[in-house]
C-alpha cells in the first residue's frame, strides 16, 4: 500500500501559508487528501469526530502560533492520547526558537521544520517533506 | 636589779643589731635625714637608686637631689610632719640621679622624736617605681589616644552601664539627634530600639554582659530623638569606663546600604522585566514578523509565475493584435515592476530580521569554553574564505599565534567577521595585505588583525560597533558584523579596540582570556 492514500491534516491559521503549502503538496503528488483546520481546537475536533472518515492513516502538520489553541498544546494532547499518539506529527512553523524546538521534541513530535522565508527554499522544503511522507510506514489509527 | 639592767642592755644590743641588718640589707632605700634636710646615714640600696655613694650623699640635702617640680610638695609634707599634723607621708617624686637622669620613687617619710617629744630626725624609705610610672604614662597616653579615636570616629559609639547610657561620641549624638551627653545620660538604651526588636536586643545585651567580651552583631533599628527610625548594625563589647565595668556599643548606620539594596532590587526587577520584554520581541520577530513575509514572498513568486504564463499567452501574435495596448503595458511592465520591488523589499526585510535575531541570540548561546589553538582556528577561518582570498589577490601573513581560552565557534565568527570586513573595505589603489599576530599581556592574549585598506575616520571609532551601523553606507551587508564581534568578545570577558588612519590602515585588537579563570561563569550576558 502506498502512502499516496494517507490523509494530511494541516492546522494552520494563516490562509496564505495554508494555500502555499497545499499547492506545493499537490505539486508533489500529495494533494488529494488534505484537510485544513484553522486552529488547534479544530484539529482536535477533527480527530474526535473521526468515525465518519474512511481514511485511517494520517500525518498531522502543525503550526505553533494559532488562536484558541497553539500547536504545542495540540501536540501534547495528541501524544498523550493512547489512540492518536502513533500518528506522525510534523511541526511546520515560522519560528526556529530553540526553546520551542526542545519543547516539541520533549512532547514527542516526529519532526520540526521551519518555514523558510525564501520561496525557493520553501518549495524545496515541502517537496522534501512530501518525499519523506511518501516513504513513511504509518500505523493506522483504529 | 643589776640582773635586770644587764638583761635590758643585752636586749637593746640585740635589737640594735637587728635594726642594722634590716637597714643594710633592705630592698628599699633607707636614709636618716637631719631636721635641716641633710642626709645623715643611707643604706646601700639608697645609694643604688640615687647613683650617689654614701659618702657623697652625706654632704647633700634631700632638696639637692629632688626634681625641682617635686620639691615644693615634699617640703610641705615635711613641715606638716614637724608641726605634728601628720605622722608620716607617702608621695611619688623624682630624684635627680648622679648621672643627671631622673628616677621615679615612692617616698615614705616619717619623723623620729626625742624622749622629750622634740623632733630628732627623719627617716626616708624609698622604692624605685620607674617601671610602674612608665606604664602609668603609657596607659595614660593610650587612654588619651583611644578617647580621641572614639571621639573622632565616624561610627556612633556609646557606653552604657547596665543598660543606662553614660557616654556618646559625637557621631552617636548626631545619630540620636541629641545635643549633649547630659541629654542622654542615664536613659535606657532599650527605649531607643525599635519596639519589635527590644526583646532580642535585651537578650543580646545580657549575653554580652555575662559571657564573653564581645556580643553578637545584630541588625536592628534605633529611634532617634525626633522619632525617626534608623537601620543599624549593633555590636557590644565589655570595657572599663571611669573605673567601672561598662559596655561599649557601636551603632553602624546602614540606611545607605538599605537604600542601595532597595534601589538595586528595583533595578533588578526592571532589568528582569526588560529582559523578558526583549525575549518577547525576539520571539515575535522570529514568528509574527516572518509570517507575513512568507506570504509576500510566496505569493509574489507565485504571481510572477502566473504572469509569465499570461505574458507567453499575450506574446502569441493572434491574441496580441486583439489586446489593448494599455493592458499590455500593465501586464508586461507595471505588474512585474511592482513584484520586483516587493521581492527586493522582502529580501531586505528578511535579512534585517535574521541579522537582528543573530545578534540577539549571540547573548543567549551557551558557551563551550575550551583551550583554543589559534593557529589551527585561523587556518580554518582562512580556508573557509579561500575562494575570495585567492580571486582578489589578498596577501595574508599569520604569525605564530598564542592560544587562548573560549568558545571555538564564537572566536571563529569573530575572526571571520574581521577578515571579511578587511576584504570588503579594501583600498582600490593597492592589493590587500592582511596580517594577524598576537602577544600576551596580563593574563590575556591580544590578537591584532591589521590591513592596509580604506581605513575608518576617527569620528566613527565608537559607532562602528553599533547595531546596523555600516562603515560604508553603500557597501553590501547589514552592519552587524562588528556588533556581533563586540558582543562575542565581551561574553568572553574580553574587549575589542580599533585604531585606523583613513586611506592607510585599520587595526583591530581583540583581547581574549589566556585561561578560563577570566571568563565569567556561563559567559557575560548582556
Amino acid at each position: 500500500m502506498s502512502n499516496y492514500d494517507i490523509m494530511i491534516v494541516m492546522a494552520e491559521d494563516d490562509h496564505g501559508h495554508a494555500s502555499l503549502i497545499e499547492r506545493n503538496f499537490k505539486a508533489a503528488g500529495l494533494g488529494k487528501n488534505i484537510y485544513r483546520c484553522s486552529d488547534g481546537i479544530e484539529a482536535l475536533e477533527f480527530f474526535s469526530d473521526m468515525q465518519e472518515i474512511a481514511a485511517r492513516k494520517f500525518v498531522l502538520i502543525l503550526d505553533i502560533k494559532m488562536p484558541r489553541m497553539n500547536g504545542i498544546d495540540v501536540l501534547k494532547k495528541i501524544k498523550a492520547d493512547s489512540r492518536l499518539k502513533k500518528m506522525p506529527v510534523i511541526m511546520f512553523t515560522t519560528t526556529d526558537d530553540e526553546k520551542d524546538v526542545q519543547l516539541c521534541h520533549n512532547y514527542g513530535c516526529n519532526a520540526y521544520i521551519t518555514k523558510p522565508m525564501e520561496y525557493e527554499s520553501f518549495v524545496s522544503v515541502i517537496s522534501s517533506l512530501s518525499s519523506y511522507i511518501k516513504i513513511l510506514k504509518i500505523p493506522s489509527i483504529n | 636589779m643589776n640582773k635586770n639592767i644587764a638583761e635590758s642592755k643585752n636586749n637593746r644590743l640585740k635589737t640594735d643589731i637587728d635594726y642594722k641588718a634590716i637597714f643594710d640589707n633592705s630592698a628599699a632605700g633607707i636614709a636618716q635625714v637631719s631636721l635641716d634636710g641633710k642626709f645623715l646615714k643611707v643604706n646601700d640600696y639608697f645609694s643604688k637608686i640615687t647613683g650617689y655613694s654614701a659618702k657623697e650623699l652625706l654632704g647633700l640635702s634631700f632638696v639637692d637631689i629632688t626634681h625641682p617640680d617635686d620639691i615644693e610638695k615634699d617640703v610641705e609634707f615635711v613641715e606638716k610632719l614637724v608641726s605634728g599634723q601628720i605622722k608620716k607621708y607617702s608621695m611619688h617624686k623624682r630624684y635627680i640621679k648622679k648621672n643627671k637622669k631622673h628616677v621615679w620613687i615612692n617616698l615614705t617619710g616619717s619623723l623620729v622624736l626625742n624622749k622629750d617629744k622634740s623632733p630628732a630626725f627623719f627617716i626616708a624609705v624609698i622604692e624605685d617605681i620607674s617601671e610602674y610610672k612608665q606604664k602609668e604614662i603609657e596607659l595614660h597616653e593610650s587612654e588619651e589616644r583611644y578617647r580621641d579615636l572614639v571621639e573622632l570616629s565616624p561610627l556612633a559609639i556609646a557606653v552604657h552601664i547596665k543598660g543606662l547610657f553614660q557616654y556618646m561620641n559625637g557621631a552617636c549624638l548626631k545619630m540620636f539627634k541629641a545635643q549633649s551627653i547630659d541629654e542622654v545620660k542615664n536613659l535606657r538604651l532599650v527605649d531607643f530600639i525599635t519596639r519589635n526588636d527590644r526583646r532580642i536586643v535585651t537578650r543580646s545585651m545580657s549575653f554580652a554582659e555575662k559571657n564573653i567580651s564581645r556580643g553578637r552583631l545584630l541588625e536592628t533599628r534605633i529611634i532617634d530623638f525626633s522619632g525617626e527610625e534608623i537601620p543599624v548594625l549593633f555590636v557590644e563589647s565589655k570595657i572599663y569606663f571611669q573605673g567601672k565595668s561598662a559596655t561599649l556599643v557601636i551603632f553602624n548606620d546602614i540606611s545607605a546600604k538599605k537604600r542601595n539594596e532597595a534601589e538595586q532590587k528595583i533595578l533588578i526587577d526592571q532589568l528582569t522585566e526588560k529582559n523578558e520584554e526583549l525575549e518577547r520581541i525576539v520571539y515575535i520577530s522570529s514568528h509574527d514578523m516572518r509570517s507575513p513575509l512568507i506570504n509576500i514572498e510566496g505569493w509574489s513568486k507565485h504571481l510572477s509565475e502566473q504572469l509569465r504564463v499570461v505574458t507567453d499567452f499575450l506574446n502569441e501574435e493572434t491574441v496580441k493584435k486583439q489586446m489593448n495596448d494599455d493592458l499590455e503595458e500593465i501586464v508586461k511592465k507595471e505588474i512585474p515592476l511592482g513584484l520586483n520591488y516587493i521581492n527586493l523589499s522582502v529580501a531586505k526585510m528578511a535579512g534585517l530580521l535574521n541579522g537582528l535575531l543573530d545578534v540577539s541570540r549571540t547573548g543567549q548561546i551557551k558557551m563551550r569554553v575550551q583551550r583554543i589553538d589559534m593557529n589551527e582556528l585561523i587556518e580554518k577561518v582562512l580556508d573557509s574564505m579561500k575562494y575570495q582570498i585567492n580571486t582578489s589577490g589578498v596577501k595574508v601573513s599569520v604569525a605564530d599565534l598564542h592560544s587562548c581560552c573560549g568558545d571555538a565557534n564564537m572566536i571563529n565568527q569573530i575572526f571571520t567577521n574581521l577578515i571579511d570586513n578587511s576584504m570588503k573595505y579594501r583600498s582600490d589603489r593597492r592589493d590587500l595585505r592582511l596580517s594577524i599576530s598576537s602577544k600576551i599581556s596580563d593574563g590575556y592574549v591580544l590578537y591584532t588583525v591589521r590591513d592596509n585598506g580604506k581605513g575608518i575616520p576617527e569620528s566613527k571609532f565608537n559607532s562602528i560597533f553599533d547595531l546596523f551601523n555600516k562603515i560604508d553606507p553603500y557597501s553590501d551587508g547589514l552592519g552587524l558584523g562588528l556588533s556581533i564581534v563586540k558582543k562575542m568578545v565581551s561574553r568572553h570577558g574580553g574587549d575589542v579596540f580599533v585604531s585606523s588612519r583613513e586611506g592607510s590602515y585599520t587595526k583591530f585588537v581583540i583581547r581574549l582570556p589566556l585561561s578560563d579563570k577570566n571568563i565569567p561563569a556561563g559567559g557575560n550576558n548582556e
